[in-house]
């Protein structure tokens, strides 16, 4: 996929939720309601009521929701950052690439002990784990489209006398908006996944926590209720992250 | 209209008169290296060009003796071998120099896909003219160019030869004294080129600005040229250097069909082809 390639592609129509919608359906009328492990969907909503009215779940989703942005924000920018310098220094990619390529590979959930040791149960520890494990997508996209802008570009830059500060804030970021707007859909997704995955890991807080302590006491219907509401926030995530891609689209073009 | 208006305008500009001798650029035992320590090769050596104020010249030369690093260095954007002399109306050039304005043949890669043609134009304004004055100052250099009611197009919404047209439009609004000009209709379809061919003449006839074009089309260098500079050798220097004997006023058709036309043209295939043989 290339940005601002397939317009289409942004913003999927809901009507394609209608297969999740009559698998549940069928799960509510025609699954046994003997099977304690398996409850039904309507029990699901009634376990997220009880959540919400001893008071834990508000908080809970808005714990993790503020750890999904600020990560994501940190990704966002640290990620570009990185990006625009690897891209547009040899000597700095050279010297620094097979570093990063050490980082890269290592699986998030390995990072969580060592994160935990320095920083100990802190909102800080579960900020550091997901952003060094989801500002890959970014980096790498940022990277490549920053090899790739046209010399010509930045001579055009130089013969007309633009500023340093211009060049970067006229010529170089909207060269890469659309590299930064792919690979933040990437990883988008990624946060949300590894908040939650620090936040069951260590239990600290937030929905990940609900769900581990939910699992831990044998409420299934809260597990798969609290796993359904992942997966709407999932959802809501990538419609707003392909919808401001739709409008930056509008901005850069494809040369 | 938009062109005498273009002409009275550039006319009475302060630094049109300002200097002296008449020379707009000069370069003395110029040498440029490319490459880096050890590997470091003679492109260009030994070069002495003077080029007289408002003066259209092309520069030829077989592909790959050096014409584009050649007028990168009188851009500013290749640094000359020390020992080299390059002066822009009397000034030292080091880095591109006030009131040089380059012209890639690359538009598409040189032109900004998310700006408009005339906020493309007004690129180089921005940071030394206030908003009414280079809005009017780019459409005055659109119009030049035939484009003042594809001001608001993107350039993706047009042809290779506009947005081409762009380019030298958004070169012109700077009221540049020096134009270099790399190929810049290389990769146009042979009509458009005819055309624009013809516009850049009356452009320049109109703008008094001097002209350096780089080309490896002999006809168009002779059509186009007051005066003709072949490169040749390895590294590179002047192998010819000859002012046209054509009349100013030149068109596709009449101007071809001259002998003088054929003459020239024969002069210089013949050095290009003498090269060709020897080496």
């Amino acid at each position: 996929m290339t940005p601002g390639g397939n317009h289409g592609a942004s913003a999927p129509p809901l009507r394609g939720l209608l297969p999740l919608i009559v698998g549940l359906l069928a799960w509510q009328f025609l699954a046994p309601k003997s099977v304690a492990y398996l409850p039904p969907p309507l029990e699901w909503l009634k376990a997220l009521e009880t959540l919400r009215v001893s008071g834990s779940l508000w908080p809970a989703i808005f714990t993790t929701m503020t750890s999904f942005a600020e990560a994501l924000v940190l990704s966002i920018l640290i990620g570009s950052a990185l990006g625009i310098l690897l891209g547009r220094s040899q000597r700095l990619d050279r010297m620094l690439g097979p570093s990063l390529e050490f980082w890269r590979t290592m699986p998030a959930g390995a990072l969580v002990p060592v994160a935990v040791l320095i920083l100990g149960y802190t909102e800080q520890m579960t900020l550091f784990v997901v952003t060094l494990t989801s500002i890959w997508p970014i980096l790498l996209n940022v990277r490549s489209a920053a090899r790739r802008i046209s010399p010509d570009r930045l001579d055009a830059a130089r013969v007309l006398h633009l500023s340093w500060f211009a060049t970067q804030r006229k010529i170089l970021i909207p060269s890469l908006v659309g590299a930064i707007q792919l690979g933040t859909q990437i990883a988008a997704p990624i946060v949300l996944i590894i908040v939650l995955l620090v936040e069951i890991l260590t239990q600290g807080s937030g929905i990940g926590r609900e769900i581990s302590l939910a699992q831990s006491t044998f409420r299934s219907a809260t597990v798969f209720g609290l796993v359904m509401l992942t997966g709407i926030l999932g959802l809501a995530v990538n419609l707003l992250i392909g919808w401001s891609g739709a409008l930056l689209r509008n901005y850069e073009t494809n040369v | 209209m938009s062109v005498a208006e273009r002409a009275a305008g550039g006319g009475s500009g302060p630094e049109m008169q300002s200097s002296d001798d008449g020379i707009a650029f000069r370069c003395r035992s110029l040498a440029v290296d490319l490459g880096i320590a050890d590997y470091k090769r003679r492109i260009i050596e030994n070069l002495d060009i003077e080029v007289p104020r408002r003066q259209f010249v092309c520069i030829l030369g077989e592909s790959g003796v050096g014409k584009t690093t050649l007028l990168r260095v009188f851009g500013g954007l290749v640094p000359a071998a020390p020992g080299s002399r390059l002066e822009l109306n009397g000034q030292a050039i080091s880095g591109p120099p006030q009131g040089a304005v380059f012209v890639f043949q690359n538009y598409a890669g040189s032109l900004l896909p998310w700006r408009t043609a005339r906020k493309n134009v007004e690129l180089g304004l921005e940071e030394t003219l206030p908003k009414a004055e280079r809005q009017r100052r780019a459409m005055v250099a659109l119009e030049q160019v035939g484009l003042a009611d594809r001001a608001n197009d993107y350039p993706r919404q047009m042809s290779g030869g506009m947005q081409q047209r762009v380019q030298i439009a958004r070169a012109l609004a700077l009221e540049p004294r020096l134009l270099l000009m790399d190929e810049p209709f290389g990769a146009l379809d042979a009509m458009t080129r005819e055309n624009l061919q013809i516009e850049l003449r009356r452009i320049h006839q109109a703008s008094g600005a001097t002209i350096m074009f780089i080309t490896h089309d002999v006809d168009e260098a002779v059509l186009l040229a007051d005066r003709l500079i072949v490169l040749r050798g390895k590294p590179a220097a002047v192998g010819l250097d000859i002012v046209s004997p054509l009349p100013k006023e030149r068109d596709q058709i009449t101007t071809k069909e001259l002998p003088a036309f054929l003459e020239l043209r024969h002069t210089i295939y013949e050095m290009l082809r003498g090269h060709g043989t020897r080496a």
